[in-house]
């Protein structure tokens, strides 16, 4: 399994590549205004990732983990634990490892957009809430079945009372 | 003026007056407690509704929505670390750690009386600034605002906590995706390929979404642990936070006062206020510095005060000038042209004066309604971070999506959230700061406009302005401050060990 500070070193790698062609990009144009602020910005981007991929690079090779130790940052994180409870590698009704439900999570998140695709989007976020409260949530029945029920007839309201605009189906036609 | 001011208030309290205000606080609630709703939306909804309205009632309504948005998003900010709106990023630093703590309802006491006393002080500043605010406004030319904001970028250092290279690093990357699309100066496209979504560039909600609404949802569904375990008090949190609060009065009242100030300067939005005040507080305390950002109470109130006592701050150009503070502001605008209001220096002659006393009463009233209706429903609320996350993250999720689809009812904007709350996902995982690359995005087209005009008026000669070196000096020392952390270490080293420990315990207990 690849680890984290692989993965980080990877993205260093990746984001200095596109600052660096953003800068080459701007530089080559330099001579239009258009590009003076972001020749400025991509220049001090490339040096800045550069700096950070050679120091994740020192810091691997001295043996330490790029992905420990705190930074600032907001929100939860899969990383959470309470004191008391387990390591933070399964969930609490102990299904699966970390890693399989966030890439099961991540396959979810980007099926709503792709069932958007073929049913209007309110009906496909109907779809796509029972499908995932009962399938990988698997919540009883009647709970699913409730919570989508009164969603559906509160999201339909604001729609209304707020000229909120929802994609259409544009596979279909539909919406 | 006494009399303007006591007419002011009759208008106000009369009952026809206060049901729009309370209608108007009702839906800002409704509309913070909703991630990706902002008070914009609701503005631009109600627009077509105060047509035909009496001013003073359309001006409640209005100014009460705007100014309860920004006390409703509160509830999500704490309670799941989900930003209510933009404006209530920072809030989430300490918030949502003190929500795992058990102490959400003590969290949510403390901001909502530092919205209440922010609303306050911000509608005291209005009514003080608005004669005086002309050489302020006038003196901020476009090298003090591209100074100010490179001094908002500079506190990127202060926020990194130690990984400053990869909070410059996230900020600049920040930056780059602001220049994405269109050059606003010359109109040329810049970095959009073939791509036609990139032609009208990269929306602020549309980013805030995916940079930390859905990563929150997604990392509490995959623990599937609820945010708290136990309410550390079931009775009494919020009075406790309130009390606690009030014990910080130099956080209170300064950031009030910050966040006004900051509310004048035109383009500086909630967005970027809750991060400078964040910052700022954090250089400025003298002790438990090491607390922010795990749960310390004053790191909820500083950003809260600030952002409602912004309103305020941003109302005086409005007025004053008919120049938008931010882009509600806009929306207020041509709420007051619709109903025949003319803002400008005539809003302080005589005949029109009681307006601008509506104005003031209405802030403070809609700050003071809205902080009790929320601090009455807090109680209630907090007891969300004991749910399961599957009982309210995938329907957050839906929401989240359908909002982001408003930024430009586009099917790009769809992709656009989805991919980049996958990719600000990874970014958690990976320890990559996220909060400097939305600085970082919200600063990068104001600065490159300010030093656009900057240069083309005044050559390089700017530099030489006082003003400008004096903001450049400050931008040094927080920069120092940021790479050294020398102000905590002089601070530690002089400081009585006993300070250091007690308000800290005190803090995060609230």
């Amino acid at each position: 399994m690849v680890s984290l500070s692989a993965v980080r070193i990877g993205a260093d790698g990746v984001l200095l590549a596109v600052f660096a062609a953003a800068a080459t990009i701007s530089l080559l144009s330099v001579d239009s205004p258009t590009y003076w602020f972001p020749a400025f910005i991509t220049v001090s981007g490339t040096l800045a990732a550069g700096y950070n991929l050679v120091a994740d690079l020192l810091r691997v090779r001295a043996g330490h983990s790029l992905t420990e130790g705190e930074i600032v940052d907001i929100g939860a994180s899969v990383s959470d634990t309470h004191d008391d409870t387990h390591d933070g590698t399964g969930s609490e009704d102990g299904t699966g490892s970390l890693a399989g439900r966030i890439l099961a999570l991540s396959l979810w998140l980007v099926a709503l957009p792709l069932l958007g695709l073929v049913i209007p989007f309110f009906y496909a976020s109907l779809i796509w809430l029972v499908a995932l409260l009962r399938f990988q949530a698997k919540q009883k029945w009647l709970f699913v079945v409730a919570s989508v029920a009164v969603f559906g007839v509160v999201l339909n309201v604001l729609i209304v009372l707020l000229e909120i605009r929802m994609p259409p189906a544009i596979l279909t036609g539909l919406g | 003026m006494l009399e303007s001011a006591l007419e002011a208030l009759q208008i106000l309290v009369s009952p026809q007056h206060v049901v729009w205000l309370f209608l108007g606080v009702g839906i800002g609630l409704v509309l913070g407690l909703i991630p990706g709703l902002g008070g914009l939306t609701g503005m631009a909804v109600l627009l077509p509704l105060i047509v035909g309205l009496e001013p003073a009632s359309g001006i409640a309504m209005l100014i009460g929505l705007n100014a309860a948005t920004t006390i409703g998003d509160t509830f999500p900010s704490v309670l799941m670390g989900v930003p209510g709106t933009a404006a209530s990023q920072a809030t989430v630093l300490d918030g949502y750690p003190m929500a795992r703590k058990g102490l959400a309802n003590v969290a949510l006491g403390a901001a909502f009386t530092s919205n209440m006393v922010g609303g306050f002080i911000g509608g005291i500043v209005l009514l003080v600034l608005i004669p005086f605010a002309r050489p302020l406004i006038v003196g901020m030319g476009s090298p003090q605002l591209f100074m100010l904001t490179l001094l908002g970028f500079s506190l990127v250092g202060v926020l990194a906590r130690g990984a400053v290279g990869p909070a410059f690093m996230s900020g600049l990357l920040g930056m780059l995706l602001a220049t994405i699309g269109s050059a606003s100066m010359t109109g040329d496209y810049r970095f959009v390929g073939d791509v036609f979504y990139l032609y009208d560039g990269l929306d602020l909600s549309i980013l805030a979404i995916g940079l930390f609404a859905i990563p929150s949802i997604m990392s509490l569904l995959t623990q599937n642990q609820s945010v708290a375990q136990k309410m550390v008090h079931q009775r009494g949190g919020v009075l406790r936070g309130a009390r606690a609060a009030f014990g910080h009065k130099r956080v209170l009242v300064g950031n009030s006062l910050l966040g006004s100030v900051l509310g004048i300067v035109p383009g500086i939005g909630g967005s970027v206020i809750d991060w400078i005040t964040y910052g700022a507080t954090k250089q400025a305390v003298r002790s438990g510095r090491d607390q922010f950002g795990k749960g310390d109470i004053r790191g909820v109130m500083a950003p809260e005060a600030a952002n409602n006592a912004k309103d305020g701050g941003v109302l005086v150009p409005t007025l004053m000038f008919g120049i938008p503070g931010s882009a509600t502001a806009a929306i207020l605008l041509g709420g007051f042209a619709t109903m025949g209001v003319a803002t400008g220096p005539s809003m302080l002659s005589p005949e029109n004066l009681y307006l601008v006393f509506v104005i003031i009463w209405t802030l403070v009233l809609a700050n003071a309604i809205g902080a009790m209706s929320s601090a009455a429903l807090a109680g209630t609320l907090s007891r969300i971070s004991l749910l399961k996350p599957y009982t309210y993250g995938p329907f957050l999720l839906v929401i989240m999506v359908i909002a982001g689809y408003q930024a430009g009812v586009r099917w790009g904007d769809v992709v656009a959230v989805v991919l980049i709350g996958l990719l600000a996902w990874l970014m958690q995982g990976l320890k990559w700061p996220r909060p400097p690359l939305l600085i970082g995005f919200v600063l990068g087209s104001g600065a490159e406009n300010y030093l656009w005009i900057s240069v083309g008026r005044y050559g390089w000669t700017w530099l030489t302005e006082p003003s400008v070196i004096v903001i450049g000096v400050v931008i040094l020392i927080t920069l120092t401050a940021g790479f050294t952390g020398v102000f905590g270490r002089l601070y530690a080293r002089f400081a009585p060990v006993e300070t250091l420990i007690e308000p800290t315990k005190e803090s995060s207990r609230g």
